[in-house]
């Protein structure tokens, strides 16, 4: 059974630049949540915060009830373990095989023997759809290849939350398809949350139950699937449209010049 | 400010480090291959740079000594300034700048790949996985190649001194123990041990700090390795300056 994770009034800055502010909301446990917004809005940001890699100047994150911005190391670690994350690129261990790489995590905290830790390994691999390439380095792999080893290193603890960063970036529509298949099919198999941040309109129409959006700092919407898609806020619309008319510009500082001249309007 | 802060991150990694020494499993694997890979960039320059310091060491005192009519004293002074300076310092230089410059880009690389992220997010602390290693690595290998610096240095100034400036190798050999003692040498392996803990700490704490893609671990190499010549050599100031006070000398 998956856990939901709840984030309260959360800001986070960099120097004199805030990347995103007061954002509050509830990741529902055993559903799939997409988290939307444009290039640079702070997504992957806001996944390394929500896991405690970055901390915020405000806000709390709870998991599972407890608040990891409270939380000393050893308790971070604990929760972590229930936790798997896809990052953008993958994130293999460039001196690993694909094998060491998804076995890492089961030889670190677990006591299973190799016999076991292999055959966990190869069902996770024939998930992925990477049978016969466990003894490559991930520099010999492509980039979509390295992405599906990611996740079957992410899944390979059965974590009860699941965070991808752009699981589908990079990746043809057909593998895109294949991916937000296996998702679902995780998700309906083993319960487990996903929070999934993504710029891919497709895989937003079809696979989560809820979807938030980010822009210029903010949470701008968060609502089931049904609602954002059929919401006629300006920013949400042109986004899931990708239209070229709309608040949402070509740099992120015409999108600030954009609002103003709007709210000026007004 | 901007200094300070730095600082003072620095002294908490520091103390993280340190408060992960003792943690269990102790990464005796990757601690071992840390060890051959900066003794493997490492002793070949060592003993390159060691050579003709031994022998301008042996070069400059004998002529010294010549002058002031001490010649039978020219082994002694070229074991005290081989063993007591120029070891450690050939040391510092080079566990900075090749052991210390391959870790920091190496930790550096693994950080903009987001490995030392995923490392955290699959439960495993880098500090104690990557960090613990390299630092007694480093201390191991820096004591090691202090005695191959000394060593070398000892015989480049013999060969120096028996062949080219026709001094006898009975003077060269027995004007060893009228100033050195074996504190000389403790001293220096002290040293070289912390040269080696501060230069390992310095380029882990700036590799993983590295940020701004490939640009910012090239930045970040040459930061450590700056860095670490400066405050090694600073330590060595203060250590020698503690040695000299803390252990009588021969003959004072």
């Amino acid at each position: 059974m998956g856990v939901g994770a709840e984030v309260v009034g959360l800001t986070k800055s960099f120097g004199e630049q805030t990347v995103w502010s007061d954002v509050t909301l509830t990741v529902p446990a055993g559903d799939i949540t997409v988290l939307l917004g444009p290039s640079g809005t702070g997504k992957s940001v806001f996944l390394k915060t929500l896991i405690g890699l970055l901390r915020p100047d405000r806000g709390r994150v709870y998991i599972d009830g407890s608040e990891l911005t409270a939380m000393r190391d050893r308790e971070l670690y604990e929760v972590r373990k229930r936790c798997g994350v896809l990052f953008q690129d993958g994130a293999l261990f460039g001196s690993m095989t694909v094998y060491d790489n998804i076995a890492f995590p089961l030889r670190e905290h677990t006591r299973k023997t190799e016999a076991e830790i292999r055959r966990i390994v190869s069902a996770r691999l024939e998930l992925v759809g990477m049978t016969g390439d466990e003894d490559k380095l991930p520099s010999e792999i492509s980039g979509g290849m390295r992405k599906r080893a990611g996740l079957a290193r992410a899944l390979v603890m059965d974590p009860e939350l699941i965070l991808c960063d752009e699981p589908d970036s990079g990746l043809d529509p057909v593998r895109t398809a294949f991916l937000g298949k296996l998702i679902a099919d995780l998700n309906a198999e083993t319960g487990a949350t996903f929070l999934i941040v993504t710029h891919d309109i497709n895989t937003a129409r079809t696979l989560p139950d809820h979807i938030g959006m980010l822009y210029r700092g903010e949470l701008i919407a968060f609502a089931s699937r049904e609602e954002i898609l059929a919401s006629r806020e300006p920013v949400v619309h042109q986004f899931l449209t990708a239209g070229l008319d709309g608040p949402i510009g070509m740099a992120e500082e015409k999108d600030a010049e954009e609002t103003r001249s709007v709210e000026a309007r007004r | 400010m901007r200094p300070l802060v730095g600082l003072g991150r620095f002294t908490g990694f520091c103390a993280d480090v340190f408060k992960a020494v003792p943690k269990r499993p102790f990464q005796w694997g990757e601690t071992v291959r840390q060890a051959w890979f900066i003794a493997s960039v490492s002793i070949l320059p060592t003993a390159l740079v060691a050579i003709p310091f031994g022998a301008v060491i042996a070069l400059q005192l004998g002529s010294l000594s010549r002058q002031i009519g001490a010649e039978s004293f020219a082994g002694a002074a070229s074991v005290l300034a081989v063993v007591r300076e120029a070891g450690p310092i050939v040391t510092a230089l080079l566990i900075a700048g090749a052991g210390g410059s391959a870790m920091c880009a190496d930790l550096g690389a693994r950080k903009i790949r987001e490995e030392l992220d995923a490392m955290q997010t699959l439960g495993v602390d880098p500090v104690q996985r990557l960090v613990v290693p390299r630092m007694i690595a480093g201390a191991v290998v820096a004591v090691l190649l202090n005695g191959v610096v000394s060593a070398v240095g000892i015989a480049g100034g013999y060969l120096f001194n028996v062949y080219m400036q026709g001094g006898t190798p009975g003077a060269y050999l027995a004007s060893f123990a009228a100033l050195g003692q074996v504190a000389d040498l403790v001293s220096a392996q002290v040293r070289a041990f912390v040269f080696g803990i501060v230069a390992a700490l310095i380029a882990c704490y700036l590799g993983m700090n590295a940020k701004g893609g490939p640009k910012g671990v090239g930045q970040a190499v040459n930061t450590s390795v700056v860095v670490s010549f400066m405050v090694l050599f600073a330590v060595n100031f203060v250590m020698v300056a503690l040695y000299f006070q803390l252990v009588p000398q021969k003959g004072s």
